[in-house]
């Protein structure tokens, strides 16, 4: 009610008395300076006189007409009538004079755009909320979310409305608003739709309805111009900047200022606190002052010892908003107070928190020199600024930067020291260690010195292997070799003697070549000059190299079936030349061991015959020329 | 239904109790003593003891009791008003053994009664009755003072648990009966919760200048 008086910003004190001699009331801007009773009194004259112009005037809306008007009254009347007279013609003119105070004309179209434009501007917050509480919304089933988005709609609408007509005192919507809150707690109770809903729900329910209604019309309602709101933000921000000098010590709240856990904590609660600013619903904005003043509370456990009573919270709460200084403070309690659902959350643990707010910003409102238990000239010198008291809390914490910095440094100090002293030891005992090392040693060198005198003996030759060495003869196995090489000739000659080894030796010589070159074309694709020289494709080459290796297979066990029986046999490079006797019986003994056909049968049968007609029957049959070459 | 309603007609109870009286007097002790029965424990040591809610059951009827602590020095005095605004009784604690307390209460009292007239519930608690001997305030002093403003007086002691619980248990009682008046005289629930909010606006030091309010009303 009271602001609805003095709703202009940024006036002179002098205008906010009223103009009329004698008068006590505040003026108001928009009755020119009159208060509502003597603007009414004035009105009421200037009607009686120029009345029946003005009633002529009213439906015709003609410019030139009211341009007359007005220099008629412009003449004659003071500014207030004027305004007046303009007021109720509603003509272009004055719609541009007084423009955003009468909208009821096509003026009323821009207003709505600007409101509109307000409104919009926090849709994306609105729906953002309505995403939070999309669970909520979906529980309680499609009906009652229509209602209450019906219900939120039209109280929204109506409050534009209200918001739209400057008369409208904020007190009124702040009535309205509050009057909204408790015509839908009622509905919800009443409401057959709301009635599976449970308790829970429905405070929950109270809640997103107010936060969506009240985010979507912040804009309109946050701080409005037609209050002092701001006003009083500047003026409580001056006040606290003016108490910057104020410490913890003047508020006997017990923080202490040097100590880091207590900075941390009355940092975080000031943090809390200017989130206040930040929040769009009121009850967004209660829950940052009691986030704050639970930082408070555990800043106290540091600071005071037992329960933490109003006598050493409240001191706590002053500082923490001195050191704050939060924007539009003002502005924020004033719409915490006025939009917030009163019933409920004013009267619980946030209403205490924020009945404390309230009272630390009353607090530093009217702080003296006496609520600081200081004199008074010491008082006002610190007002002043004349004097900087040592111990502010800015100074507080350069010294405690610069302690932390001491500490700090000493700690390291003492710790390089410590270091730096085991160092010096430890490279004592080294240093002790090293000459015990080098006495030891050279104590050692001395005794090994002494116990194995230097002798020089002649320089050793290296040996020669192949020159004649006494040790030589001592070992028997160089001698063997020897003799082994003779023996294979004597083998060689001795095959072919032995009618057994003919068979197969016979063809092994000029056999075991052409094999092995046979694998090998086999073995790279058939390029070899073998392959071309047998003309055949890589198959046929494949067959006759089977049947080789076959051969070659054959070949083989039969030499290593014969040293098992005869060991002369597999000795043949190896054996000493004694067995050289032993060794000519040997060929006799495939005979028994070609009747042996467990293991040889294939062997001897397969290779005696493929050897000499495969190699003819590949030559004859393909390419017998090349066959007959090799 | 109906019981759910906060200001309830028929069920619940939503009382706002505050505490009132000088600094270390032992509010705290005796508010702790009645909502954890504890004194000087270990376990409160980290409690905070300036917003705490009691639940109780009268006559059938669920009450929440919400007592707000106030902070009680001297400087703080001043800011009375925007404490116990809205509240629906009033603790006044007083230590026995220390006479300004007593007078400190007296001015309480004054106040309360200008700002909220006979809405509110009064108590007055001579606290520290364990320190007997050095008792400063008359007995019969304090308690004829009791009954010239409408109080109810108690021999209280947070320390040794004498007579907390009555008082608390007394006072809702009072509250309770008083509230019932209400609703007998306000059978319209709107009206009195919005006269409720109308306190806790005043945060504007303005406010009270009274006459302004006729003028505002004719346009």
């Amino acid at each position: 009610m009271w602001t609805k008086k003095k709703p202009c910003l940024r006036i002179d004190e002098s205008y906010l008395k009223c103009k009329s001699p004698g008068c006590e009331f505040y003026g108001n801007e928009e009755w020119h300076g009159y208060c509502s009773q003597c603007h009414r009194e004035q009105f009421q004259r200037r009607r009686k006189k120029v009345g029946f112009e003005v009633q002529h005037q009213e439906p015709h809306n003609s410019s030139s007409a009211t341009s007359l008007k007005e220099k008629y009254v412009k003449a004659s009347l003071p500014e207030f009538s004027k305004f007046e007279e303009k007021k109720r013609q509603q003509t272009e003119k004055t719609k541009k004079i007084l423009s955003g105070i009468f909208r009821k004309s096509p003026e009323a179209s821009k207003e709505k755009v600007r409101v509109e434009s307000l409104l919009r501007s926090e849709l994306r917050e609105v729906e953002a909320v309505r995403q939070e509480a999309q669970d909520l919304l979906r529980a309680i089933g499609p009906a009652a979310d229509a209602d209450v988005h019906k219900c939120i709609r039209s109280f929204y609408k109506k409050l534009v409305q209200e918001v739209e007509n400057p008369m409208t005192a904020i007190e009124d919507l702040s009535e309205r608003t509050q009057n909204f809150y408790q015509l839908l707690t009622k509905r919800f109770d009443e409401q057959a739709m709301y009635a599976e809903m449970t308790n829970d729900q429905k405070e929950q329910l109270l809640d997103y309805t107010e936060k969506y209604a009240m985010t979507y019309m912040y804009q309109l309602l946050f701080c409005p111009p037609t209050t002092t709101d701001e006003e009083k933000d500047l003026n409580i921000q001056k006040r606290i900047r003016q108490l910057n000098w104020v410490s913890a010590k003047h508020m006997d709240c017990g923080i202490n200022e040097t100590s880091t856990e207590t900075h941390d904590l009355v940092y975080s609660a000031i943090t809390e606190l200017l989130g206040m600013d930040s929040a769009k619903a009121p009850q967004d904005k209660l829950a940052c002052v009691v986030r704050c003043c639970q930082k408070i509370f555990t800043l106290m456990q540091y600071c005071v010892e037992g329960p933490t009573s109003a006598d050493d919270f409240l001191p706590a709460l002053i500082f923490v908003v001195l050191k704050a200084n939060p924007a539009r403070l003002k502005s924020n309690i004033n719409y915490v107070t006025r939009f917030c659902n009163a019933s409920r959350l004013m009267s619980g643990e946030g209403g205490y928190y924020f009945t404390n707010l309230c009272c630390a910003v009353s607090f530093i409102e009217n702080l003296t020199a006496e609520s600081l238990n200081m004199p008074e000239d010491e008082f006002s010198q610190y007002m002043e600024g004349k004097i900087v008291p040592s111990n502010t809390w800015e100074s507080a914490l350069i010294m405690c930067e610069g302690m932390h910095l001491m500490n700090e440094n000493l700690l390291r100090f003492a710790e390089l020291s410590k270091k730096s002293d085991i160092l010096g030891d430890e490279a004592e005992a080294l240093r002790d260690e090293m000459v015990a090392f080098h006495d030891e040693m050279l104590q050692r060198i001395d005794d090994l010195k002494e116990s194995y005198p230097l002798i020089i003996k002649p320089l050793k030759e290296p040996t020669d292997l192949d020159a004649e060495d006494p040790i030589v003869h001592e070992l028997p196995p160089p001698l063997s070799p020897q003799v082994v090489t003779e023996k294979p000739k004597v083998a060689e000659i001795d095959s072919p003697e032995s009618p057994e080894w003919r068979l197969t030796p016979l063809p092994d010589p000029n056999l075991t070549a052409v094999n092995y070159d046979f694998d090998l074309s086999d073995m790279s694709g058939g390029d070899l000059s073998t392959c071309e020289d047998l003309g055949t494709p890589g198959y046929q080459s494949m067959e006759t190299a089977s049947v080789q290796s076959l051969d070659l297979n054959a070949y083989h066990p039969t030499v290593v079936v014969k040293p098992v029986e005869t060991p002369g046999a597999a000795s043949l490079l190896d054996d000493p030349p004694i067995q050289e006797e032993v060794e000519l019986p040997s060929p006799l003994k495939p005979e028994p061991s070609t009747s042996y056909q467990g293991f040889s049968s294939q062997g001897w049968q397969i290779p005696s015959i493929p050897c000499e007609t495969g190699a003819s029957r590949l030559g004859s049959d393909r390419s017998p020329g090349p066959m007959d070459n090799s | 239904m109906a019981d759910l309603q906060t200001n309830g007609g028929t069920g619940n109870y939503n009382f706002k109790v505050v505490l009132l009286g000088e600094g270390r007097v032992g509010k705290t002790s005796m508010v702790l003593r009645y909502v954890e029965d504890k004194f000087n424990d270990q376990h409160i040591q980290t409690l905070q003891a300036t917003f705490l809610n009691k639940k109780l059951n009268i006559g059938g009827k669920r009450i929440n009791l919400a007592i707000w602590d106030t902070a009680g020095q001297e400087r703080f005095h001043a800011l009375g008003p925007i404490y116990y605004r809205m509240s629906n009784g009033a603790i006044l604690v007083y230590d026995i053994t220390d006479e300004d307390s007593f007078q400190k209460v007296k001015n309480w009292v004054k106040e309360l009664k200008k700002m909220l007239g006979s809405e509110i519930c009064l108590s007055i608690a001579g606290n520290k009755v364990d320190l007997e001997k050095e008792r400063n305030v008359p007995v019969e002093v304090a308690e004829e003072y009791a009954r010239s403003v409408g109080a109810v007086h108690f021999h209280t002691s947070a320390k040794l648990n004498v007579s907390i619980e009555e008082l608390f248990l007394e006072l809702t009682q009072r509250m309770m009966e008083r509230a019932q008046q209400l609703e007998m005289q306000k059978a319209n629930e709107l009206t009195r919760t919005n006269s409720m909010r109308r306190n806790i606006v005043v945060v504007d030091e303005d406010e009270p200048a009274a006459p302004t309010r006729t003028c505002c009303g004719t346009t």
